[in-house]
């Protein structure tokens, strides 16, 4: 069991609630007709986001999906920025040019939320292949949920990043369904992880709903892609919305989702916290009212923000 | 204050949603997340949770409506509490009237037989030249007219001599002027007319062509160099005339020209002073009797020569000097057949001059002037007679030449034009 | 002047950048030992070595995802795949990924990645393996396309790619390969954007590029002395961005304009060029319809025969220059 100081257990509890917040926060401007288009919430994978991110190196970076609110804020955000971008408004990530599925902090190891499956897996093993080239000290993460592990690009990137021992980690956040498909219907092995060995790398499926143990499992992988290479980490999670906003959920029954939400990565945290003594529940408390005024603050900031001049569209094409 | 339920956008697409029915009823408690209502939306149904806890006060909306997303279905709060004015009306649903946009009336497209495929570049050239295309005969493979195919046509503008003229001086371009004369020939008039039509307020430079440049540089040297006086006299061509009419088919008949080219001709073989070049040590008589025949050209005036003059008959000096005339024309005349000239005729006779004096052509010493021929009236043996007279117009160069050997000469040139019998030899 | 092959001027392109610049290197199926599928990679990797000429699986996705997100990282990958009509495999990463980055980013970053592949047909290896594709990359915003014609201009062309900070297409000639031209030693760049007039001329314009450039040259050589007709030749060496300027001049001061490609005509590039002078002041002076004269709408065949009349060829380019001038 490694020992996680108390900074890091707050920064966990803290970045899972604003990612719970702020995905409600984005749901309730949806149905209000502000946010265009489709979005795609993370509510109750927060723990696989979560627990990686915060056991990576500052100057570690991650390739994130189109379910990237949770890895943006995972891996140090401003919400203010994020929650902007998806109203669309000026002062958002992308100039209000990107939205929801392409924010993007390079500043910050964030190389950006992508809209197609298995689209960011490449540009992960790309920015490791720099960072071999390079020398530097730092790894990669990408990634991607149990549909793309079908998808042609984690199959030719996997084997690249072996053959050429690149410091990635693969993470599959397997959430159980690729919109309404089920992984157990879309292929014929039931555990994912086993397809690292078709590469030559290790793999491994974990708890994807207890932080706590994808944290300390992420170290561990952590160290083993610096020395060796790369490997995958499967995280057992799942959605408890739909794929996204036009998902009626007509794939899956009640009592599924109930059964997940029993096992609620959040509830699971707070108890933890509460058990072993290291909070107080004013703590927690204070905790959480410090994640809901960051929301709001961001909602505000973002309301007030006004949207990108039409004079901008032809901006940044090139560079 | 109470809380809105508003009919939630479900999805991306999603602009109304349909009220199935309400698991709720006015007066009953609700709890945040709690299924309140069943919609159904183009893809499918689905339960609504309430948002908040309370009592549902008032529903705005029911079963069977179609409502659009975010407007207000219900009101959730606490029993007592106010509701906002617009939840007391009942909201019907507001037909959209789509603006009724009366059909263009799309006629069909005019198949008029007028119209005239050409390209871009020749319609553009036709505009610019006020050619219609009607005008311009087509010369493509494909029936279409081109642009050298307007070129053509606008070569051929149809205009008197004296229309030109005035066109020229004015810098009228010819082909922008619509012509009165028959078969549309543009007359002077019309010229006018059009120079009238254009005149703008303010003065108008008109570049000079190069030919202009020229004949500017030239005359104006001549003027500078040459002390030059002009002496007139009259030939009475009566008889001449009556000769050149005497040829019996138009196409051979001499002009009166011809008859004065042949005259002078002789005169220059008799009186070689008048065939030569003036210099500082002396006159330099010329071999070769060439004379140039001054043409009016819309640019200007060209000199074409006719070489050996005086070894010429009246029927070659006749095919040469239209040979020439032509050819200067069109613009083919080679520099061997403007240049080489002994002696130079200019005739204004057509223009209707009665006397003028004309510039000498360096490097010669004298130019004659043909004038208009005019009829008179004479007494003759105590009867009134008709005669034809034509003036003639001879510039000399007084530092070589003096009154009287011009005066002999333009008299015998006359009495050549007076006796044409006197030419034959 | 030296001369030079066609590959061997992208060879030196490469090598020079190479040298002068730690960032970039080259990636693709067989570029190391092997020397390339064309042997344009000859050398380079007992150079360079192998961190700097890397010998990829066959994966053509992630040769361009990675090229893309080394790109991203602060490289300056050269991406190659081995047959243009194999960069439908990687069109996803370069079109949805690469081109796309830097806008989706609100500017914040950039891809300066070139994808080299050969195209083109005439070498007998039928219809999978000799597309001319380029029509289909330009219209995608945020991504170059660039098409060499000659050595020199490969050479010169290349390395500017390779300086661009966006993403380019680099469509490679196959048939012109081996063919040698005049290339000067040393570092030069040949602008992206900027179109060249080979041959000037007053009676007809005719746009062209790859390997019918060589064959428009010979045609307006042969109807100079035949015909009496002058041909301008004008090559736009970048198809994305298009030098607009260039080429609407030319067809204003000939009024008659051809535009041949090796590419199937339907929807190929010929259709924005003359879509380009159609819609500009140049239309005024037309004196003839735009004329294209692509490839037969059919996929490459097999038999060398039907291959070789399946382009444009010398004696129809001719006939529709005539026909263009005389009709």
């Amino acid at each position: 069991m490694i020992q996680i100081s108390k900074q890091k257990l707050e920064e966990m509890y803290e970045k899972m609630l604003l990612t719970r917040y702020f995905e409600e926060k984005v749901a309730y401007f949806f149905s209000m007709g502000m946010v265009h288009g489709t979005t795609h919430l993370y509510v109750g994978e927060e723990a696989t986001a979560t627990g990686v991110c915060c056991a990576l190196e500052p100057q570690d970076l991650i390739a994130s999906t189109h379910r990237g609110h949770g890895h943006c804020i995972s891996k140090g955000i401003d919400l203010n920025r994020m929650m902007a971008e998806l109203l669309g408004k000026e002062s958002g990530y992308c100039k209000g040019k990107g939205g929801s599925m392409h924010i993007a902090d390079l500043g910050r190891g964030n190389l950006g939320a992508n809209g197609v499956v298995g689209g960011g897996i490449p540009l992960a093993v790309g920015a490791a292949l720099t960072t071999k080239m390079k020398k530097i000290d730092r790894i990669v993460v990408g990634f991607f949920g149990d549909g793309a592990t079908n998808q042609g690009t984690f199959h030719e990137s996997l084997n690249l990043a072996s053959i050429w021992k690149l410091p990635v980690l693969f993470v599959c956040e397997d959430n159980k369904y690729g919109i309404s498909m089920s992984r157990f219907r879309s292929m014929n092995v039931s555990d994912i992880a086993v397809r690292a060995s078709s590469y030559g790398m290790p793999g491994k499926t974990i708890d994807g709903n207890d932080v706590i143990a994808v944290y300390e499992e992420t170290k561990k992988a952590r160290d083993y892609v610096r020395e060796n290479g790369p490997m995958l980490l499967v995280c057992d999670t799942y959605r408890y919305l739909g794929h996204s906003k036009s998902d009626a959920n007509v794939y899956r029954t009640k009592e599924e989702i109930a059964e997940w939400k029993a096992k609620d990565p959040i509830k699971r945290m707070r108890a933890y916290l509460l058990e072993n003594g290291a909070f107080s529940e004013a703590e927690i408390k204070s905790v959480e009212e410090k994640a809901k005024r960051s929301i709001e603050d961001a909602v505000e900031f973002a309301q007030k923000s006004p949207y990108p001049s039409i004079d901008t569209i032809m901006d940044d094409v090139y560079a | 204050m109470a809380h809105k339920v508003i009919m939630p956008k479900s999805g991306m697409a999603m602009e109304t949603g349909k009220i199935i029915r309400w698991l709720k009823n006015e007066g009953d408690r609700v709890e945040a997340g709690e299924p309140l209502l069943e919609i159904e939306t183009d893809k499918v149904s689905m339960e609504i949770e309430a948002v908040d806890s309370g009592v549902l006060l008032k529903i705005l909306a029911h079963e069977g409506d179609d409502v659009p997303v975010t407007r207000a279905i219900a009101y959730i709060g606490e029993p007592g509490e106010e509701l906002p004015e617009e939840a007391v009306k009942e909201e019907t649903s507001k037909e959209i009237k789509a603006a009724v946009t009366s059909a263009t009336n799309i006629g069909a497209l005019k198949t008029s037989d007028e119209r005239v495929p050409a390209t871009p570049a020749a319609k553009r050239i036709a505009k610019e030249k006020g050619i219609s295309l009607k005008d311009i005969t087509p010369g493509g493979s494909r029936g279409q007219i081109k642009a050298s195919d307007v070129a053509a046509a606008r070569a051929a503008v149809k205009a008197t001599p004296l229309a030109k003229a005035v066109a020229e001086s004015s810098g009228l371009d010819l082909s922008a002027v619509s012509g009165s004369g028959f078969a549309g020939k543009i007359l002077k008039e019309d010229v006018l007319a059009a120079k009238a039509a254009g005149e703008s307020a303010q003065d108008t430079l008109i570049a000079h062509s190069a030919m202009r440049k020229v004949i500017a540089k030239r005359m104006f040297q001549s003027h500078a160099e040459i002390p030059a006086v002009t002496q007139n006299c009259v030939a009475d061509v009566t008889e001449l005339m009556a000769l050149r009419n005497r040829f019996k088919t138009a196409d051979t008949r001499p002009s009166i020209n011809d008859f004065i080219i042949l005259a002078v001709a002789k005169t220059l073989k008799e009186q070689p002073r008048f065939n030569a070049s003036y210099t500082e040590e002396g006159m330099l008589i010329k071999k070769h009797i060439n004379i140039g025949i001054a043409v009016a050209l819309p640019e200007g005036l060209i000199v074409p020569v006719i070489n050996d003059a005086d070894k010429l008959t009246l029927r070659q000096i006749s095919e040469k000097s239209k040979e020439l005339a032509e050819k200067a024309r069109e613009g083919r005349l080679a520099p061997g057949e403007y240049s080489g000239g002994t002696f130079t005729i200019s005739n204004l006779g057509m223009f209707g001059v009665t006397s003028f004096t004309p510039i000498i052509n360096q490097p010669e010493v004298a130019i004659l002037g043909v004038c208009a021929i005019e009829q008179k009236l004479e007494m003759d043996a105590g009867q009134i007679v008709r005669r034809m007279k034509m003036g003639l117009s001879l510039t000399y160069d007084h530092r070589c030449i003096d009154g009287a050997q011009a005066a002999i000469f333009s008299n015998r040139i006359a009495e050549f034009l007076e006796n044409p019998l006197l030419m034959i030899d | 002047m030296r001369e030079l092959t066609y590959a061997q001027a992208i060879r030196e392109a490469m090598c020079h950048e190479m040298r002068r610049d730690e960032n970039v290197f080259l990636m693709g199926e067989d570029v190391g030992v092997y020397g390339g599928a064309f042997g344009v990679s000859v050398g380079m990797i007992e150079e360079f070595g192998p961190e700097r000429v890397r010998d990829t699986p066959i994966s053509e996705a992630v040769i361009a995802g990675a090229a893309a997100g080394a790109a991203v990282t602060g490289m300056r990958p050269i991406a190659e795949i081995m047959f243009s009509d194999f960069i439908t495999i990687s069109m996803d990463q370069l079109v949805n990924q690469a081109a796309k980055i830097r806008y989706m980013f609100g500017g914040k970053a950039k891809v300066p990645m070139v994808l080299r592949a050969p195209a083109g047909s005439g070498t007998g290896a039928a219809a999978q393996h000799s597309q001319s594709p380029e029509a289909w990359y330009c219209n995608v915003p945020g991504l170059k396309v660039v098409i060499p014609s000659t050595p020199a201009d490969a050479k010169g062309l290349l390395i500017s790619a390779i300086r661009d900070d966006n993403p380019v297409l680099f469509l490679e000639q196959k048939l012109l390969y081996r063919t040698k031209g005049d290339v000067p030693e040393g570092e030069y760049t040949v602008p992206l954007g900027k179109a060249a007039v080979h041959r000037e001329g007053s009676d007809a314009t005719v746009i062209t590029y790859g390997r019918m450039l060589p064959m428009c040259m010979q045609a307006a050589e042969q109807l100079e002395k035949e015909e009496g007709i002058s041909v301008e030749i004008v090559d736009p060496r970048t198809l994305v961005p298009l030098d607009k300027e260039t080429v609407i001049n030319s067809a204003k001061k000939t009024g008659r304009v051809l535009i041949v490609h090796e590419a199937c005509q339907t929807g190929g590039f010929g259709g924005e060029l003359a879509a380009v002078i159609a819609d500009s002041d140049a239309f005024f002076y037309l004196d003839a319809p735009i004329m294209r004269y692509g490839g037969m709408d059919v996929p490459i065949p097999y038999c060398p025969e039907l291959e070789r009349n399946v382009v444009p060829v010398l004696e129809n380019t001719k006939k529709k220059i005539i026909q263009l001038v005389r009709g």
